[in-house]
């Protein structure tokens, strides 16, 4: 921003405003509340108030027989979903995938952008280039990920069956083991750059003559690492891995359209559950619920960030 | 002498393996957009022979001819045009006065509104769906592209109005001191002095709200049920997916052109998007 700013002279105030009687503080008031309220109003309608209804909802007999005068039945819903194993079920594949998706991408990025450095000629083009897959729609992710792991002519089948790797014709898709693999591979092809590129600015950050005074010191790169880059990168690591599992949390698309939520539920994460109870089985208590189970979950572990976050990383 | 000359052989074989590493490590994350490409090229009898062909296939149309004749598809892109544009240009306008607020005046229920708008970001937006479904049933807003445009809000507006006050934090209050000083008006001072120091900003938030709306599938999925209102991820989904036998050619040239226009947005505004996401994340 060194852009300076040419200020030409503005016409004086109108003669005659509307706010004339009042005074600069109350002024400023008027102000404030006209430019927030679009963004209050808007977020009332789609977001707040659809929160506040559905954890309504949860607590109501809401299905397709009810719906035009649902009942309140406190817990029901809540307990059936435990009682029947499923939410659990829901819960752990959640964590299976959320963890390993948002761990894969963290490697990936931090090695890459490690890789790629402060110093590297050509540091730009690869930093652009690595970021390509992001710009790819998820829908399309999960087409061209379907083509690649089509058992008989999937590049990727293909290429492991060759090299002698894997059983060239393993059905993934089918394969209750594989699948849930076969998403997180998708699903980090996308996400992972957006790792990247933050690291890649983190690591523009720390002050070179720092790692120059450690490296005069005798520290090899494990040591530089260790002590001077991830203490540096801290913040950004918390508040990139924090955003990565909302994010994985809301994942969607991939999911749906390569599994479905199958083999036997087995790629089945709160998400797409949610969707099934409320949209297929037209149970709106029990999909709700499911949602706010989900959101207690990523209050918990946002506090816990937070509370990572204002620890100091030195003491 | 030996010293340095070893020296400098250790640090460009370093340098080498890095290259190679990140060249190994840049095929493999581009091989996908690199198959795409070539599936669309050819047709289906070429995609599924064995073995395979990793080689570029040759300039071949047809699937472009057959994708954009049948029906539904440029009913489907042109609505994703519309909604993604007409959602950055209400995105844009709304974060921009919410976050400047934000950022320079200090009001009741300040703190708790902004933790309010952030901490939207993690409400799961399928459970959100299911009361947005029965309002935008009651208010006639299922099947239309203006409740697709407002349900997009959902998902650009907190990351807009976090990133943008981030933003404005940065602009010096001088600036608006010495506007006022010269008798300009708040909304004056705030469209002429201060907006065009947000271009990059305005530009960043403007190119993720185009991404968030242009990839969503889930509100499609649920808020529309015709073709006619269907945007470009629901409606290649459901013409593509759930076929007994896979049209490649067909899913691979769409996905070409989903694509395009992100990518074309990406090369140019590269930059912005780039400096503009990493900024906010460090200093946020």
């Amino acid at each position: 921003m060194t852009v300076s700013p040419k200020i030409e002279p503005l016409p004086r105030t109108k003669a005659y405003s509307p706010f004339a009687g009042l005074t600069m503080k109350q002024r400023d008031n008027v102000f404030v509340w006209m430019l927030v309220l679009p963004a209050y109003i808007v977020l009332m309608l789609v977001v707040f108030g659809p929160i506040l209804n559905g954890i309504i909802i949860s607590f109501t007999q809401n299905t397709l027989r009810t719906r035009e005068n649902p009942t309140w039945n406190s817990f029901a819903n809540y307990i059936e979903l435990v009682e029947s194993g499923d939410l659990l079920g829901y819960i752990t594949m959640t964590f299976v995938f959320v963890g390993l998706v948002v761990g894969i991408q963290f490697l990936l990025g931090m090695g890459i952008a490690l890789l790629i450095g402060n110093d590297l000629p050509g540091k730009n083009l690869l930093r652009g280039l690595f970021m390509l897959p992001w710009t790819i729609p998820s829908i399309v992710v999960a087409f061209i990920f379907l083509l690649m792991l089509q058992p008989e002519y999937g590049a990727i089948n293909y290429t492991l069956g060759s090299l002698g790797i894997m059983d060239a014709r393993t059905q993934w898709l089918q394969n209750p083991q594989l699948a849930l693999p076969a998403v997180i591979m998708a699903s980090v092809w996308r996400q992972f750059p957006i790792m990247l590129i933050m690291f890649v600015a983190g690591l523009q950050t720390i002050p070179h003559d720092t790692v120059e005074a450690a490296k005069i010191d005798g520290a090899g790169p494990v040591a530089i690492f260790r002590h001077i880059t991830l203490p540096f990168l801290r913040s950004i690591i918390l508040i990139n891995v924090l955003l990565a599992i909302i994010r994985n949390f809301q994942m969607f698309t991939i999911i749906y359209s390569m599994t479905s939520g199958g083999p036997l539920g087995r790629t089945t994460t709160l998400s797409l559950a949610t969707h099934f109870e409320a949209f297929r089985s037209f149970d709106w208590g029990k999909g709700a619920a499911i949602g706010v189970v989900w959101l207690g979950i990523l209050v918990v572990i946002t506090l816990f960030f937070n509370w990572l976050q204002r620890r100091d990383p030195m003491a | 002498m030996m010293v340095i000359t070893r020296r400098r052989q250790q640090h460009i074989f370093q340098l080498t393996l890095r290259y190679l590493l990140l060249l190994f490590l840049l095929t493999i994350a581009l091989f996908p957009i690199y198959w795409i490409v070539v599936g669309s090229f050819r047709d289906n009898s070429e995609i599924t022979a064995l073995p395979l062909r990793f080689t570029p296939a040759a300039l071949n149309f047809d699937n472009y001819v057959r994708v954009i004749e049948n029906s539904n598809f440029l009913t489907y892109y042109a609505n994703s045009v519309f909604v993604s544009a007409t959602t950055i240009i209400l995105s844009i306008v709304i974060s921009v006065l919410a976050a400047y607020s934000f950022s320079r005046y200090r009001f009741a229920g300040h703190n708790l509104a902004m933790n309010g708008i952030l901490s939207a970001q993690m409400f799961p937006l399928v459970a959100i769906l299911i009361s947005l479904f029965s309002f935008f049933s009651s208010v006639k807003l299922v099947n239309n592209l203006f409740g697709l445009v407002l349900a997009h809000l959902t998902i650009a507006l907190p990351f807009s109005i976090w990133f943008l006050k981030a933003f404005f934090d940065g602009i010096p209050r001088d600036l608006e001191e010495a506007a006022y000083i010269d008798g300009a008006g708040r909304l004056e001072t705030l469209i002429q002095v201060i907006l065009p120091l947000t271009r990059p900003g305005i530009i960043a938030v403007g190119v993720y709200t185009f991404l968030m709306s242009w990839d969503d599938f889930l509100f499609s999925l649920i808020l529309t049920t015709r073709d006619e209102v269907r945007t470009l991820p629901v409606g290649i989904a459901v013409s593509f997916l759930g076929e007994f036998e896979y049209d490649w050619a067909g899913m691979m040239t769409v996905s070409v052109i989903s694509s395009l226009p992100i990518l074309i947005l990406f090369i140019f505004l590269n930059r912005y998007m780039v400096d503009g996401l990493t900024q906010g994340a460090i200093k946020g």
